[in-house]
């Protein structure tokens, strides 16, 4: 196993090495997503200030700050974008120079991505994880991390993230039919945002739309470890949400095999 | 090592019409149009040989390569690589098999190249005495320290190509395909590139396919050639069988001082055969090409000079792409005005 892995680490360790050396893209992508949170925050502030009663779908304001932070926080931990790669690769045909190497370009594009992913952990998600640690610790905002969750919670994220890279990836191989890169990104984080929870709590949702959300794989990549970290689950809907996450991953790994078998015998390789 | 049988590469391709309703129609309702651009090819390549893949543009001598390597799969037909059916086993074809595509670099652009190489080892599990080893050798023969240290992306054509074939021989293929790897680099770097290939097949007698424009990369490296013409295989042999049949086409332009208006039969006037010489004629410009065997260069120039006034002349020896294009149109050759 550890030597099938071995020759793929080295596509993780160009990809930290070359995202580290671009490092401000990275922390001005961050600047624009801490803008985001705070605004979202900020809303919330306004509709519990406007609100009756202290508490909404179980939410205090402190837990929802709470949410939306360690969300963000999930969202960068599983920062997966196989589209950028695959757009990349198809437009000028440089996918002919991942076909030559004695590696499978799925799991060339995952380990790329994890070098990236790496380079966004060190700059956000550790920081940020370190600093909320201490806010539950010093403060009263009604969540506490234990030893527990916060392990449970690096489970859940490793599996976040191979179910954030294929279920991406699938989308991102339409690239190669489609050949409509900017919509597809569009579509893609639209999709991502309303039913992964980053925007509101899935529980906000009325039911029918609730049921969308639970029925794609996005509510698996945040709001499963997000609700693990804040301790919002009982013990049965732990492991059942746990054994979903494996399930999706699982299955979306052999999809993504699938289909990807399937392009590639039928791609046409741009350029000379 | 290689067996190619009766392959076939068909694109499906959308035409879209001109002008915005054009546009708009080919959005709704493109045209279908179905290009082979390989068709029924089949060719066998022992170990060792250095073998010239040449055809013009668009010919599908890329598409083949892109076969062989196992990047396409073919419509029909099929190929074996050491036993290996590359589309279908890809990775384990990819350990014996290095690329140099010319137009495209395998390297890590915002990297030092020397990262490229530690990479490039690492997912070809190259051991380290091995990867020493060849270093140095590319050292001797490319010269690749004097510019190892820096980002690929601030690299010179020539050393980039350079590099880009040390790359492809890191992991010591057992064969090399190299897809135009002489473009667009000067006579210098040109040299540096023919002698990596030839000591790299020498020493290790590693198999080469090399498609190229450049007719002295064929003659110093290629003991046999293959020309390819719209998707078939129209010449499989030595280079010096079709240099001695077609390698005697000479052509020799004159400028006249006045527009050659008297359509005098040449032919007559330098006692050959019509057949034997094919006329151009652009004004005051004068084409004749013919065999060096049947006739002379001085012999053409004497006749001319002798009836016309001439202020200016060239000699053209035959190059790769006019034979390339007299065996396609073979026995379309013929005396033309035009």
């Amino acid at each position: 196993m550890f030597q099938t892995i071995k020759p793929y680490w080295a596509y993780a360790k160009a990809s930290f090495t070359v995202g580290f050396a671009y490092r401000l893209h990275i922390l001005f992508w961050v600047l624009s997503d801490l803008v985001q949170v705070g605004v979202l925050l900020l809303i919330w502030i306004a509709i519990y200030g406007n609100s009756s009663s202290t508490t909404m779908q179980g939410y205090t304001l402190a837990q929802m700050m709470m949410y939306n932070l360690i969300i963000y926080m999930t969202a960068s931990f599983t920062y997966m974008k196989p589209l950028f790669d695959l757009a990349d690769d198809h437009f000028d045909g440089k996918v002919a120079m991942s076909l030559i190497k004695p590696t499978k370009y799925i799991y060339e594009v995952f380990f790329r991505n994890l070098g990236n992913n790496f380079v966004g952990n060190i700059i956000i998600s550790l920081p940020l994880m370190i600093v909320l640690s201490t806010l539950t610790v010093t403060a009263n905002h009604g969540v506490n991390f234990t030893l527990g969750t916060t392990i449970l919670y690096v489970f859940s994220i490793l599996l976040a993230l191979l179910i954030s890279f294929f279920s991406n990836f699938i989308f991102a191989t339409m690239v190669f039919v489609t050949d409509a890169t900017f919509g597809m990104m569009q579509l893609n984080e639209a999709v991502v945002r309303i039913f992964s929870g980053s925007l509101i709590p899935l529980s906000f949702f009325p039911g029918w739309l609730k049921t969308i959300a639970y029925i794609l794989p996005y509510a698996s990549v945040y709001t499963v470890p997000t609700l693990i970290l804040m301790n919002r689950y009982t013990n049965s809907e732990l492991w059942i949400n746990l054994g979903i996450q494996l399930a999706w991953a699982i299955g979306l790994i052999i999809g993504a095999n699938l289909i990807w078998s399937v392009i590639i015998t039928k791609m046409k390789v741009h350029g000379g | 090592m290689i067996e190619a049988k009766h392959i076939s590469k068909s694109f499906v391709k959308y035409e879209k019409e001109k002008g915005l309703i054009g546009m708009i129609k080919g959005f709704v309702n493109a045209k279908k149009v179905i290009k082979k651009a390989v068709d029924n090819v089949s060719f066998t390549i022992q170990e060792g040989e250095v073998i010239g893949y040449i055809g013009a543009n668009g010919a599908g001598k890329s598409t083949t390569i892109k076969m062989l390597t196992g990047i396409l799969t073919p419509t029909s037909g099929e190929i074996l690589v050491d036993g290996i059916i590359p589309y279908k086993d890809r990775v384990r074809n990819a350990r014996n098999i290095g690329v140099v595509f010319g137009q495209r670099t395998q390297l890590w652009w915002d990297l030092p190249l020397v990262e490229s190489f530690s990479i490039l080892k690492e997912i070809y599990q190259v051991s380290n005495e091995d990867y020493k080893a060849r270093m140095e050798m590319f050292e001797d023969v490319l010269q690749l320290s004097e510019f190892i240290k820096s980002p690929v992306r601030t690299l010179s054509l020539g050393q980039r190509m350079r590099a880009d074939i040390a790359a492809s021989l890191l992991h010591n293929p057992k064969v090399l395909y190299l897809d135009e790897p002489t473009i667009g680099l000067d006579v210098n770097a040109k040299l540096k590139m023919r002698q990596a290939i030839k000591t790299m097949n020498k020493t290790f007698k590693t198999t080469v396919i090399l498609t190229t424009h450049d007719l002295d990369d064929i003659e110093e490296l290629c003991n046999r050639i293959l020309i390819i013409d719209n998707g078939k295989i129209i010449y499989d042999g030595a280079l010096s069988d079709i240099k001695t049949k077609y390698g005697s086409d000479t052509k020799v332009s004159f400028v006249l001082k006045e527009a050659w208006t008297d359509f005098v039969d040449l032919a007559h006037l330098m006692e050959v055969d019509p057949k034997d010489i094919i006329v151009k004629v652009d004004e005051d410009k004068l084409e004749i090409g013919f065999d060096k065997r049947i006739l002379s260069v001085a012999h053409v120039a004497q006749v001319i000079m002798k009836n016309y006034e001439v202020t200016d002349l060239k000699i053209m020896e035959t190059d790769i792409e006019s034979i390339v294009s007299r065996i396609y149109n073979e026995g379309k050759v013929n005396v033309s005005n035009d």
